[in-house]
């Protein structure tokens, strides 16, 4: 098939094209179940996927097209004249400059919005899988109220999977009245026992005078005849409720004495805790949870009296404001994929001295970051030999504001803490605050050491960590970091025209081997149009790799200013080798 | 005559070229892989490093050199018989006395660098600097010769406390390369190793790994022998010039060039493939299956032939004999049931 009007373009375009479809399904066919993406997510991740591998595979699928142009499907144009061949010539040098804009259009336009995504799903998936396995495991240790509630999470990320619907169903079976009502108040807010509802209070005194709680049953039962008079067990249970109460009241008198000095104890006990919450809303993170951990030991105590259930909310509302819960830091900071590890930086403080921060791993969940293993050492000034002055270690960390709070707190039992130890020295921070942070809290994350794949980094990301984007450089405290990301810019700035260059040198050598068939071309020799192009990702992995690791010796080599300066000639150079050379095999009709 | 003339000045032209390219190109890799803050790029660790990558890219180079050399043969034919003699005496030539030559004058010098040990590390730059590393920090106030002065290391790998402060630290460069420091104890010695992001571009990722390391494999059957001049040394080089010079015949299967190359190559990869893997494979299966009676199965114990027929011979020329069949049937194929007649021949 020979198509002397068509150019090398569009042979090359549809290489592009003919080689995102087969990603397409390839991604389809290997997005493999194992990985954390949820079943709704799939088909949007395997078209991320497939423009991920499209983008790496596009330079060797264009050389791919550029060799196949002048080989099997164009003829060599004769030209008749100079002004022709120019034109020509003009056109395919526009037509790779645009292809090598499309190239840098999707590596740093597309590209680091598509990683986004699938990040995000993978992050999801994961979240959903880890609740699960969270859930599963508060089953088997007999927390049932915590394993629906982690089901839950997972399931508002899943919730058409059916081993985890499965799982809610059974959980729910097996609560008792008791625990359905806890989880329905922790989950919705509301307390079910706010809301009368007739049946669960007949329930509700059946049960209680089963346990021989006759005042309960009694008061229950009442509850039921205010709505409805004439319910017959409800009359039943009150009559037989409230002999035994008037029995009981008789030895209550006995306790009377003792019922008042309880009763002024609670009093007493309130009044305690409501004083702690008020100092604790002055600012007191001390007194805050020294209230809210009162308030929840009165509402096990007397879960009906509402200003005590009122106050426990205020204070829970308060309590992230100034500290954490050690169970959901240990459950975050478990989701190791998503960790950023060994995050270490200069952490300038008011005083103006010196406090290195060494932080283990760092995982956010939402708005919520949590650290592990946060070590802080400060060290005198240069002029007093770097001499250590404290040096302390935080096993968790929650980020407040601009500072990392170290207070992490057992859900119910006070005495259990994280607790900071110290190592060295005599450190000087606010305990109820934490470490305050003098960088803002989006860098820390910037200066952990397993981000420092900086091949897979955005280019706005990286240019935008250097001078004039940011005085002075976000690395500015580190060694070589800016030289390396200086580095990496270069060699993504000079990838288009290594690109152009390569795609040239594949239409030269596509104009030498250039099919010769004297009618027309068999059929089976299409099937090195799919040939080709696979063979054409192995080789060219290889050639990138050389090119890449040449470039970037010429500049560690040579430095920034003349290692850029001979990379820049090289490229000329190279270029206007390869378009004289394939100026002069397109011109051959010219010299005859 | 003329084009065959010309086919043996490329293939020299390109031997050089493509030899001087490839050794450069693995000497960056050698250097960059281990080119981090400290050791300086000097040019007697060039030369260090230079020979070795010169004996690792001598065959694949010759190889390729004589492929283009009979692309380039077999679309403007002269007597073919003639130019596969010519390119073959000259890449037998090659590969047969080439590594010896190339290196034996720099073998002097090797020795004395190496026993002067002039990988020394570089100037530090970076005083009062974090200096990231595979697995830890590093911070000192100043350098006192080898000595690092009023500093810290936070040593990522351990669990926490992780940072560890020194007042002195002695800096040690040993010839391989490894870079110690000495922390007081308990910490004790560390391996100071570059970051992945420094050295990343240096290493090939897991395609262009599957390449070399094919290559890799080929390359040390034939520098085992390489520089001795023995018989199987020539065995061995004439062994893969033939494999080459007769899987030309694919350059003319039809009438597009630049399938034929590419039919060409992949049948080359197949071959090789085959002979580097497949047939060892047998080999060791076949023991496990056999065992050791396979090997002296035909030549009973204490007869000279034990000598010969022992596990060496099963394992290189039995290998060698299959590549020589298949080559051998190409070149059947190219010269007695298919020859190439004059209007066929592709005029470029």
């Amino acid at each position: 098939m020979r198509n002397p009007v068509a150019s090398p373009a569009s042979i090359i375009f549809m290489t592009l094209l003919f080689g995102f479809a087969v990603l397409v399904l390839f991604s389809a066919l290997t997005t493999s179940k194992e990985l954390y993406v949820l079943e709704q997510n799939r088909t949007p991740f395997v078209w991320e996927r497939a423009f991920l591998l499209f983008t790496d595979s596009f330079i060797a699928l264009q050389c791919a097209g550029a060799l196949l142009s002048y080989s099997l499907f164009l003829s060599v144009p004769s030209f008749s004249d100079r002004r022709r061949f120019l034109r020509s010539l003009s056109s395919v040098i526009v037509s790779l400059a645009v292809l090598a804009a499309v190239y840098v259009a999707c590596r740093e336009g597309v590209l680091p919005l598509v990683k986004r995504n699938m990040r995000e799903t993978r992050t999801l998936g994961l979240f959903s899988d880890a609740l699960f396995k969270a859930a599963q495991e508060k089953a088997r240790s007999g927390d049932l109220v915590s394993a629906l509630a982690y089901n839950r999470i997972a399931l508002l990320a899943d919730g058409r999977n059916r081993e985890k619907l499965g799982f809610k169903s059974t959980l729910l079976s097996r609560l008792t009245d008791a625990q359905y009502d806890e989880y329905t108040a922790r989950v919705t807010g509301v307390d079910p026992r706010d809301e009368f509802d007739v049946a669960a209070a007949l329930t509700r005194a059946r049960n209680a005078l089963a346990k021989k709680d006759h005042p309960a049953a009694l008061a229950a039962a009442r509850a039921v005849l205010a709505a409805e008079q004439g319910n017959a067990e409800a009359l039943r249970i009150a009559g037989i409720a409230g002999e035994n109460v008037a029995a009981e009241e008789k030895l209550a008198r006995k306790k009377e004495a003792q019922a008042d000095e309880t009763a002024r104890r609670l009093y007493a006990a309130k009044r305690d805790a409501v004083a702690a919450l008020s100092a604790g809303k002055a600012g007191s993170a001390r007194e805050l949870i020294r209230a809210y951990y009162l308030l929840a030991d009165l509402r096990r105590r007397f879960p009906f009296d509402v200003n005590i259930k009122g106050y426990l909310q205020e204070a829970a509302e308060l309590l992230p404001g100034v500290s954490f819960f050690t169970e959901d830091a240990e459950l975050t900071l478990s989701f190791r994929e998503l960790a950023e590890t060994n995050i270490v930086f200069w952490n300038p403080t008011a005083n103006g001295g010196r406090e290195l921060v060494s932080i283990e791993a760092m995982v956010a969940a939402g708005d919520q970051v949590y650290f592990k293993n946060v070590e802080v050492a400060g060290f005198a000034p240069h002029t007093d030999g770097n001499r250590l002055l404290y040096h302390y270690l935080a096993p968790l960390g929650r980020e407040i504001g601009n500072s990392i709070n170290f207070t992490g707190l057992h859900r119910t039992d006070p005495a259990q803490r994280s607790e900071v130890r110290v190592l060295a020295g005599k450190p000087a921070f606010d305990p109820e605050k934490g470490l305050t942070l003098g960088v803002p809290p989006r860098d820390v994350r910037a200066y952990a050491l397993s981000r420092t794949d900086i091949e897979n980094r955005s280019l706005s990301e990286l240019a935008g960590s250097l001078p004039p984007f940011r005085q002075p450089s976000l690395f500015s405290h580190y060694a070589r970091m800016d030289e390396l990301i200086i580095r990496e810019i270069v060699l993504r700035v000079s990838e288009p025209f290594f690109l152009i260059i390569i795609s040239v040198v594949c239409l030269s050598i596509g104009l030498t081997q250039r099919a010769r068939y004297l009618s027309s071309t068999p059929k089976s020799v299409y099937v090195w149009v799919f040939v080709i192009p696979l063979v054409m990702l192995a080789v060219m992995d290889v050639i990138r790799f050389i090119y890449r690791m040449s470039t970037a010796f010429i500049y560690d080599v040579l430095g920034a200013a003349f290692g850029i300066l001979i990379i820049a000639a090289l490229h000329i150079a190279a270029l206007l080798l390869s378009f004289l050379r394939f100026g002069m095999r397109l011109g051959e009709s010219l010299r005859r | 005559m003329k084009e065959t003339l010309i086919a043996v000045v490329i293939f020299c032209l390109l031997l050089i070229l493509v030899t001087v390219f490839s050794t450069l190109a693995f000497a960056v890799h050698l250097l960059g892989s281990r080119l981090f803050l400290f050791p300086v790029v000097t040019p007697e660790m060039l030369l260090t490093v230079i020979p070795a990558a010169l004996r690792y890219v001598f065959l694949p180079s010759v190889l390729l050199s004589l492929f283009f050399a009979l692309t380039r043969a077999r679309r403007k034919p002269g007597p073919v018989f003639l130019s596969y003699i010519l390119l073959g005496a000259l890449a037998f030539a090659a590969l047969y006395g080439g590594p010896r030559l190339a290196v034996a004058p720099l073998e002097a010098q090797i020795t004395r660098v190496h026993t002067q040990n002039v990988l020394r590390p570089r100037d530090l730059d970076y005083p009062r600097r974090l200096i990231p590393l595979k697995g830890a920090f590093l911070y000192f106030d100043r350098k006192e010769g080898a000595t690092l002065a009023d500093g810290f290391f936070v040593d990522t790998d351990r669990p926490s406390p992780r940072v560890i402060t020194f007042d002195r630290a002695r800096l040690t460069y040993e010839a391989s390369g490894t870079m110690r420091l000495a922390l007081p104890q308990p910490a004790g010695n560390r391996v100071l190793e570059p970051l992945t992001a420094e050295s990343a571009l240096f290493v090939p990722d897991a395609a262009a790994g599957t390449i070399f390391g094919f290559f890799t494999a080929l390359n040390e059957r034939y520098l085992v022998f390489a520089g001795e001049q023995t018989a199987a040394a020539a065995v061995l080089s004439f062994v893969f010039v033939f494999v080459f010079l007769s899987s030309s015949v694919f350059l003319r299967a039809t009438r597009w060039p630049l399938a034929n190359v590419f039919l060409t190559l992949l049948i080359l990869a197949l071959v090789l493939f085959f002979y580097n893997s497949l047939i060892t494979l047998f080999l060791v299966e076949a023991k496990k299956l056999l065992g050791e009676s396979f090997w002296t199965g035909l030549a009973p114990r204490g007869s000279p032939l034990a000598s010969i027929f022992g596990e060496s011979f099963w394992s290189t020329a039995v290998p060698n004999a299959v590549l020589v069949f298949i080559s051998l049937s190409f070149v059947l194929v190219d010269f007695v049931f298919l020859p190439e007649r004059k209007e066929e021949a592709p005029r470029a």
